[in-house]
């Protein structure tokens, strides 16, 4: 293999991947406590036959941003003996990367809120049918993205305006869709959390609406990382 | 022909000018030090030389490229340690291995076999077993096992003890030599830095104040000490007179073109100066006089 064959950016995509699976894959099975976990916390007594699944997605939520920032900070900090000043990488693909094994990262996990949902289904005797919300199964797609864009590009006046219109938006999303059941707590109709009950339709819009986002985030944070430096933009 | 060249190097964070004016030209096969004390602009000036930062002002070239269009493979030439470098705790050195190996078309599997040997260090270790002397010592092999022409050092042997530091320094030479590698460290600790250099810079507020072939400058930079200052006229006009002071009826004065031939008729004594008396006199003027003395 010539060098232009071994830098190119194919080699260099699969090689970052195969780096960030070395470096975090301990995260990666570890990290399947947490949506399993979910299960657990905040189990109501329900009245429905309907169980919401809603904390395994919010506990992922989270974890994915601890995880985030576990696998780019050191890079960013350049604290690492294995980011891309150290090795033959482009800026920008280690960025790809990141992105797509954090993308992977959160689909596995995902799918392992599947399967705490089967085998609750199948300690609920068949009797409860559990529903997962578009919308909400979104949240860890959105925070890894949100967080990945504050690790990357985390100084500058612009950057802060438009994270906190991001966080913002976030949080008002949260509140709103979960106040009105909490505000409510005898109303409880599912075992899980109590939500607006919103129409199935009106959930897919904003899960639409909130992939929409993650993928114009994850574009923006491409192009303004590949344009700055640590520490300003030239 | 230079590897590395700065002109007019400037770099802000916010209204701060970390690097004001940063003049280097670091030559092939030199061992070079980069000198200065803490925040004066070092490890800035290597973040501009490896593309991590962009420059205000000024033009720097590494291989006479400029750092933010590296390609993959130039960055190849190149090894980067900075001071607080690690690698996860839990992973075993074997792995790291493998992770970097990956990355380098010209990586040196045998070179790495018999460095891990010398050190006494086992591909089955964690990297959360080493000391901190060994965790530089196997960072610095995996940076060889690269093969780079070029190796950056920032403050290589910060927070190790005077003889892992000493070891580490001399063992570095060794590899430098041996693999006909260019290496510029950038230190704080002179003492350490004054065995294995052979090329300074000396940085003062993000400037360059001096940059010289060492031994050059040590061969310039020269301490005359009188008997009262009744030569002082005298010697102020053969010499530049870098700074001077009088102490205890002995005037001193520190000249930087030193010339025996040009002491004739005067009675004087010479002194030599190291690296870190030089430092002091470029860095701080009358305070070399003080250490001196």
């Amino acid at each position: 293999m010539n060098a232009s064959d071994f830098y190119s950016l194919s080699h260099q995509f699969r090689r970052a991947l195969n780096r960030d699976w070395r470096l975090h894959r301990i995260e990666l099975l570890c990290g399947i406590l947490y949506p399993v976990v979910g299960f657990y916390v905040g189990h109501r007594v329900g009245l429905s036959q309907v169980h919401s699944v809603v904390v395994p997605f919010l506990v992922l939520a989270g974890f994915m941003v601890h995880m985030t920032r576990r696998a780019c900070l050191p890079e960013v900090r350049r604290s690492s003996a294995a980011c891309y000043l150290n090795l033959p990488l482009d800026r920008l693909m280690a960025l790809n990367a990141h992105v797509v094994f954090l993308g992977m990262m959160t689909l596995w996990l995902l799918a392992w809120v599947l399967v705490g949902s089967l085998l609750k289904l199948g300690g609920a005797g068949m009797t409860a049918c559990y529903r997962w919300h578009p919308d909400i199964a979104m949240a860890p797609f959105l925070t890894t993205v949100l967080t990945i864009r504050h690790v990357y590009l985390r100084r500058g006046l612009a950057f802060w305006r438009d994270s906190v219109l991001w966080y913002v938006l976030l949080i008002t999303w949260l509140v709103w869709r979960f106040y009105g059941g909490l505000a409510q707590p005898s109303n409880a109709a599912n075992n899980y959390w109590p939500d607006r009950n919103l129409s199935l339709a009106t959930e897919w819009a904003i899960a639409a609406i909130m992939a929409a986002a993650v993928v114009w985030l994850v574009y923006f944070t491409r192009i303004q990382w590949r344009h700055r430096q640590i520490g300003g933009i030239r | 022909m230079n590897v590395i060249e700065t002109c007019g190097l400037v770099r802000y964070f916010g209204a701060v000018r970390a690097v004001a004016g940063m003049d280097l030209a670091v030559p092939r096969g030199s061992i070079f030090g980069l000198l200065g004390e803490n925040g004066c602009g070092k490890t800035t000036a290597i973040n501009l030389m490896m593309g991590a930062l962009i420059p205000n002002e000024g033009i720097v070239s590494v291989f006479e490229e400029d750092p933010l269009a590296f390609s993959p493979a130039t960055r190849a030439r190149i090894g980067y340690l900075a001071d607080e470098m690690a690698l996860p705790s839990w992973m075993t050195l074997g792995e790291a291995i493998a992770v970097h190996a990956s990355f380098f078309e010209r990586w040196d599997q045998e070179a790495l076999q018999k460095l891990l040997k010398t050190f006494d260090l086992h591909a089955n270790q964690t990297f959360g077993q080493l000391s901190k002397g060994q965790k530089r010592w196997f960072l610095i092999v995996l940076i060889v096992a690269q093969q780079p022409e070029l190796l950056i050092l920032d403050e290589p042997s910060g927070g190790l003890d005077v003889s892992v530091r000493r070891q580490f320094l001399d063992l570095l030479v060794d590899l430098a030599n041996e693999r006909e590698m260019t290496v510029l460290i950038a230190s704080h600790i002179l003492s350490d830095v004054e065995r294995v250099v052979d090329h300074v810079a000396f940085v003062k507020d993000g400037k360059t104040v001096c940059q010289s072939g060492l031994e050059d400058l040590k061969t310039r930079v020269k301490r005359l000490c009188l008997p009262g200052d009744t030569h002082r006229h005298e010697i102020e006009k053969r010499f530049n007179v870098l700074c001077a002071r009088e102490q205890s009826g002995t005037w001193l004065a520190t000249v930087s073109d030193f010339k025996q031939e040009c002491l004739s008729g005067l009675e004087c004594r010479v002194e030599h100066l190291n690296l870190e008396e030089l430092f002091l006199v470029y860095n701080q003027g009358g305070a070399a006089q003080e250490a001196a003395s």
